[in-house]
């Protein structure tokens, strides 16, 4: 028993020391005189927002920062001790994507109060004295997507709505901009019918298996709005399982994502309304950097436009 | 009249959840007819094939007295091990032996700790799914395999194959379940599986082999999490980082309201197929008469708790 329980924690400790190497060799080529920007992720986990990691990462070493990057692995209690570490290790900047919009606001205060340019991005964190906040305009993107569709199907038809993980600021937003165009409640002139509503939860998984059923529910559709591409793609693929292609749905997701995108070329979906994060990220980045060399501040609330794309 | 009631109970005790069931059944299909079409019965079978492959493994390990808290992030795991093989230009056929091998060795390694180093199963399946989930996301670095079913066949037939026109998922299940079914049942190891969770001490004493007995079924939970996670991801054609999340529930609740006791010893497979059953049913059941997802939820949670009340009573 006394080994084994040796054992485990001698393997702890290798563990510790060989994750931990990385990191100090990461350190050991950056040199002191660097200025340090913290970027603190929401969700790693979600591939689309690498781009917003690498566009950060890429603007910031352009202009001779050396970037730490945090993921707070969907879990937004974890991004406070984060901010927390980042103002151990002197950062000059923070860039933050946080995972809601309350729990590093504590957190922030500090930095805030030592003149620490502070800029969220995609979602905002109540507190004041942020520089700068920049989001996808996703209400206009709800719109555009709508728009997008009335204009596709000028005599209207029947439309299944998949929403993202109900409370959030994207699924009511994207939704409202879409459901302001497209339900008859809200405009009255629309010649559309909404079938059903279903929850997706932003994830394919779900998103499947609720079209399954509302395939079998439904043989009349004609458009399906998908309040992100991961869930767009999850819809694809349960019209081609059930061998519904031929019925010519029209799916419409949201972000831009490389699938999408691998979707729309094989004709599998139609079209997904673009949220710009390369250009966020890059802007952020910009952001702290004009207000630490002269000082200069931005709009306080930056509304990033959105586009519709079917090919990158 | 008394002897009316007794039969009565006697069927009710037997076929408890098969009448929650039925009633389900009826009920939704008077409110849509849809529901019961052949496109939406099989629809329904090929998607509790996943939740269905993990409570059978569950069910073993819950019969033992233990639980198993990491089987969502071993289907996470396996899915992305699977996706990562396929896309390096595996043989999809090897690669499925290898994620079932790779899930049965994950049971094996929560087996190893809950039965040989006597920790405790709650906590050791809390850590391991922690972990898993983790190495999904280093392995994969944070990005779904795309595309995993394009040039492999064998994976495309799992998941969009038919054969004598019943969806393959469906098909993997009930062999599946026939075969634990017969290992529960009819074997020296299904005996020893009650004998630990009735009482541990008195089956070491009987010369059972204990330690042996709870490492097996943690195997096999894994085993089963692997073969759902190849399902689940042939059916997306995509391995997804953060796939499984919170699947481990689904699966302890259709073990649960087939009447297996989470104190170990008492239960049947075949109450956990019908467990599996009512929650497929009513997931699919409420979309298709058009429940709001908000009352979605509180439904849901009514059925489970409506199913293990008549089951307690029935076992009294």
């Amino acid at each position: 028993m006394k080994k084994v329980r040796f054992l485990f924690l001698a393997l702890l400790m290798l563990f510790l020391v060989a994750c931990g190497d990385e990191d100090s060799t990461d350190d050991s080529t950056s040199t002191s005189e660097d200025k340090k920007l913290a970027l603190l992720m929401a969700d790693l986990g979600n591939p689309f927002f690498h781009v917003l990691r690498d566009a950060v990462v890429e603007q910031a070493e352009s202009l001779g920062y050396e970037v730490i990057i945090y993921d707070g692995q969907n879990d937004a209690s974890k991004q406070p001790s984060q901010v927390e570490d980042a103002l151990q290790k002197g950062v000059s900047a923070i860039v933050i994507n946080p995972g809601d919009e309350d729990s590093t606001a504590n957190a922030l205060k500090e930095a805030i109060a030592q003149n620490i340019p502070v800029v969220t991005v995609d979602r905002k964190v109540n507190v004041d004295g942020i520089l700068s906040y920049l989001v996808t305009d996703n209400t206009k993107g709800g719109v555009l997507s709508g728009e997008w569709l009335a204009n596709k199907l000028p005599d209207g038809g029947n439309v299944i709505h998949i929403e993202g993980v109900m409370g959030t600021a994207p699924q009511r937003e994207r939704g409202g901009g879409f459901l302001s165009v497209i339900d008859p409640a809200k405009n009255p002139e629309s010649k559309f019918k909404i079938l059903d509503t279903v929850v997706g939860d932003f994830s394919m998984a779900p998103a499947e298996a609720a079209m399954s059923d509302l395939l079998a529910k439904h043989d009349d559709i004609d458009a399906v709005f998908a309040q992100n591409d991961t869930m767009a793609v999850g819809v694809a693929r349960a019209i081609e399982t059930a061998g519904r292609d031929k019925d010519g749905i029209i799916i419409i997701g949201f972000d831009g994502a490389q699938e999408a995108y691998d979707l729309i070329k094989d004709g599998k979906m139609s079209v997904t309304a673009v949220q710009d994060f390369d250009f966020i990220g890059k802007e952020a980045v910009n952001f702290v950097d004009a207000y630490l060399k002269d000082g200069k501040k931005p709009e306080s609330e930056v509304l990033v436009d959105v586009y519709m794309s079917d090919s990158k | 009249m008394i002897g009316t009631m007794n039969k009565v109970k006697g069927v009710y005790e037997k076929y408890g959840t098969v009448i929650v069931l039925l009633l389900l059944v009826v009920v939704i299909s008077l409110m849509n007819p849809k529901f019961l079409t052949t496109y939406n019965i099989l629809n329904i079978f090929r998607q509790v094939s996943i939740n269905g492959l993990i409570a059978l493994g569950m069910t073993f390990v819950i019969l033992t007295g233990g639980i198993d808290l990491s089987v969502g992030a071993i289907l996470g795991l396996s899915g992305m091990v699977l996706g990562l093989l396929i896309l390096a230009g595996t043989p999809d056929v090897l690669a499925i032996i290898i994620v079932i091998l790779f899930g049965a060795t994950l049971g094996l390694l929560n087996g190893f700790l809950i039965s040989k180093v006597k920790l405790q199963a709650f906590i050791v399946t809390l850590a391991t799914m922690t972990m898993f989930q983790g190495i999904t996301l280093i392995i994969s670095d944070g990005i779904p395999a795309m595309g995993v079913t394009s040039n492999a066949k064998v994976l495309d037939f799992v998941s969009q194959g038919k054969t004598l026109g019943l969806p393959f998922p469906m098909i993997v299940f009930f062999i599946a379940f026939f075969l634990l079914y017969i290992l529960i049942e009819k074997t020296v190891f299904g005996r020893s599986v009650y004998a630990v969770g009735g009482n541990e001490e008195v089956a070491r004493l009987s010369s059972i082999a204990t330690v042996k007995t709870k490492a097996l079924v943690y195997v096999i939970s894994g085993a089963m999490a692997a073969l759902a996670g190849i399902i689940l991801t042939s059916r997306l054609s995509s391995a997804q980082p953060t796939a499984g999340a919170g699947y481990e529930l689904d699966a302890i609740a259709a073990v649960v309201i087939g009447g297996t006791s989470l104190a170990g010893g008492r239960g049947r497979i075949f109450g956990t197929l019908i467990g599996v059953l009512i929650i497929g049913v009513l997931n699919n059941g409420l979309n298709i008469i058009g429940v709001s997802s908000f009352y979605q939820q509180v439904i849901k949670g009514l059925v489970i708790l409506v199913a293990v009340i008549l089951d307690r009573k029935s076992s009294r």
